[in-house]
């Protein structure tokens, strides 16, 4: 096997907040394959978000630190280790929005109010580009008409306002792809659009990374976002991988209690049994239980849960940290 | 159980329904229309909802469902009188007789709101920080001066148990909760005061998946008990499936189609419920379907009527549907479904997604529809 477009070890991000040091991502590991899309699902507070900001490096200046583990990048000229790199330092910036695009849940919040889209987008790639102002504006309007914008060439010259949800998104997905980047990374792309708009975006994603045979690492609570674009998926629960399988394996025979629990709680259409939730709640961000952090919502929970769990391998395609699978043998 | 043939109004077809209280409804909704104010002086107001009318049952369950915009949040907020609506009738049955909300003035208005409560979106947002839980779930009791207080805290204890928080919770703060646990707060809240309809709001859209299931849970056992009616608002159509007896489909403010759950999924009539099912995630013999897209988005609530609302988007509209605005009627292949389309009566939409039935309904060959 060619090594992996991005390799994830041991990454431990800490966030220090006034109530004291919050382990946000601590032991995560996964690789992402050169074409594939890795969906990372997990409920609030899981750690997937600042799994992808660690990869970008943009986690809060002063507050968000990467403590331990490696993530290697090799989408340039030769692997480089992202944990590191100075986040403000030329190298970052050249993977940041080159090598690797990010597209986020609320686009408003990353477009400008004040530019244009065209102005933003232009901006993005002369960034990475030694292009003339005209010629990545032609670029700009050629990026609006690949991401489904209908009239590029006159909606180039609009402000983000003028644009619908579901527009916005397709306008950071274009300035995201700007550099044409080997991997996006897209954070909940969809949760703040109707479902109608998310069937659309997810499917130009897709697109889009089978046009350009791009990598996809999309960041979701739905696992039915999972279902239908992921090839495989990493499951966390409070900073920790819980489960890495398939997308097919995370519906027919998913391995750890909280997959499953997910999966009971999850309401479709068609779907008249009773819903069968977890117990309990996901825990304050402070106050992480010891060993397993699953432990105290799991049905299943035995002695042996207040000890981490280290993570078992079912098979190629799956590994579990729960003890249920100790008998699956070692790392 | 015997069920009455399919009459013209809506509101016969569900089980629920059938016997009790006779045929008359907990709330009819006739013709209603909210129109806000335009952001411009000089432009016509923004029609919100338009010409609305449903009915809900005693212990009945229906769900509005839409696109953000469909004015699915605004129905509710009128049936509160959150609202004061443009046009139209709200007429609910009171224990005192039946009253229309929508011309009630504040003081009228007032008895009636201990029987009607609402469920939010966000319970960050409804819970007031500064107060106790116990104080926030007793609030509404001491609003209508129901109790002694050490009465009021006792039911507060006990309502805290029944919606799975614990009597201990009293004593705590909105902010030492989880939005699970805060959202339990807003229902224990809504019962205190034995409300006979709950307008729930998006309640569990803010909510983690696992959490969501409990709630949903929760109100679905509340309801077995206290026999409230739900005016459910979604956007959800898997929770809409899980939660309702009939379904009302909205969209930019009118009603598009008005059925009872299982023909809605089964065989919908208007091209829009089409398209939102063929939208929505599915899982069929193993795989995720491809979802079908519909192309272009919800246009803002406009001022603009000239015809069928959803006619720009539609794959069927003819000429007629853009000059014409078609009438909510029954549906020729359901009676008792009601549909907003010209084309309804010719166009087979199929069935959305196979839907894999636990048990099949239990078939009595003269309750056959005719």
């Amino acid at each position: 096997m060619s090594a992996p477009l991005l390799e994830v070890t041991g990454l431990t991000t800490h966030y220090r907040l006034p109530q004291g040091t919050l382990r946000a991502v601590e032991d995560v590991s996964f690789r992402i394959e050169a074409g594939e899309t890795l969906g990372v699902v997990g409920e609030s507070g899981c750690g997937k978000s600042v799994t992808a900001r660690s990869v970008m490096q943009l986690l809060p200046p002063r507050i968000g630190r990467i403590v331990a583990g490696s993530i290697v990048f090799d989408g340039a000229e030769e692997p480089v280790d992202i944990a590191s790199l100075d986040p403000n330092g030329a190298p970052m910036r050249a993977i940041r929005g080159g090598g690797i695009g990010m597209i986020f849940q609320e686009p408003m919040t990353s477009l400008n109010p004040v530019y244009t889209i065209g102005e933003q987008i232009v901006e993005a790639i002369r960034c990475h580009g030694d292009l003339s102002k005209k010629e990545a504006l032609a670029r700009a309007v050629e990026l609006l008409g690949q991401v489904g914008i209908t009239e590029p060439a006159s909606r180039v010259r609009q402000y983000p306002h003028a644009f619908s949800g579901g527009m916005r998104q397709r306008a950071m997905i274009a300035m995201a792809l700007s550099a044409g980047p080997k991997l996006l990374i897209a954070d909940e792309p969809t949760t703040a659009v109707d479902v109608t708009v998310e069937a659309q975006i997810l499917e130009l994603i897709d697109e889009l990374k089978r046009e350009r045979g791009m990598s996809v690492m999309l960041i979701t609570h739905d696992l039915n976002v999972i279902g239908e674009s992921a090839d495989r998926v990493v499951v966390m629960y409070l900073g920790r991988v819980v489960e890495t399988t398939t997308a097919r394996r995370v519906f027919d025979a998913p391995a750890h209690p909280y997959t499953r629990g997910l999966l009971g709680s999850l309401p479709a259409i068609g779907r008249r049994e009773r819903l069968r939730p977890i117990q309990g709640s996901v825990p304050g961000p402070h106050e992480r239980p010891p060993g397993c952090p699953f432990a105290p919502r799991c049905s299943e929970a035995m002695e042996i849960c207040r000890r981490q769990p280290p993570t078992f391998r079912i098979d190629a395609e799956t590994s579990v940290a729960c003890w249920l699978h100790e008998e699956a043998g070692g790392q | 159980m015997s069920a009455t043939p399919a009459a013209l109004e809506a509101s016969a077809s569900t089980e629920r329904q059938a016997g009790g209280e006779g045929a008359v409804p907990l709330l009819r909704v006739e013709g209603l229309d909210m129109h806000f104010p335009p952001k411009r002086r000089g432009d016509s107001p923004l029609i919100a909802v338009d010409q609305v009318s449903f009915t809900l049952g005693d212990g009945e369950t229906l769900s509005v469902v839409g696109e953000s915009g469909s004015g699915k949040t605004t129905i509710g907020r009128c049936v509160a009188r959150l609202y004061r609506p443009s046009a139209g009738r709200i007429v609910y049955r009171a224990e005192q007789g039946e009253v229309d909300l929508a011309t009630l003035e504040r003081d009228a208005l007032r008895p009636i709101r201990r029987q009607i409560q609402m469920l939010f979106q966000d319970p960050n947002a409804s819970l007031n920080a500064r107060m106790r839980v116990g104080d926030i779930v007793v609030e509404p009791l001491e609003i209508h001066g129901v109790g002694t207080r050490a009465e009021r805290l006792e039911r507060a204890r006990a309502l805290l148990e029944r919606v799975g928080l614990g009597a201990e919770a009293i004593n705590r703060y909105p902010h030492q909760l989880s939005g699970g646990q805060r959202q339990r707060v807003g229902i224990a809240r809504a019962l205190s005061i034995e409300p006979r309809l709950l307008i729930c709001d998006e309640p569990v859209s803010a909510l983690d998946v696992s959490v969501q299931a409990q709630v949903l849970n929760l109100l679905r056992d509340l309801q077995q008990e206290y026999g409230m009616s739900y005016l459910f608002v979604s956007h959800d159509l898997g929770v809409v499936d899980y939660i309702s007896d009939r379904v009302l489909v909205l969209y930019l403010g009118a009603v598009m189609e008005l059925s009872s759950r299982d023909e809605l999924f089964d065989a919908p009539a208007h091209p829009y419920t089409r398209a939102l099912l063929d939208a929505m995630p599915a899982r069929i013999d193993g795989r995720h379907r491809k979802r079908s897209v519909l192309p272009g988005e919800i246009a803002g609530p406009s001022s603009r009527r000239g015809g069928c609302p959803f006619a720009g988007r539609c794959p069927h509209a003819i000429e007629r549907c853009r000059s014409e605005v078609p009438a909510l009627r029954p549906w020729s292949r359901a009676p008792a479904k009601l549909v907003a389309c010209h084309r309804a009566d010719e166009l087979d939409l199929g069935s959305a997604v196979p839907i894999p039935r636990a048990a099949p309904p239990p078939s009595q060959p003269n309750d056959a529809p005719a």
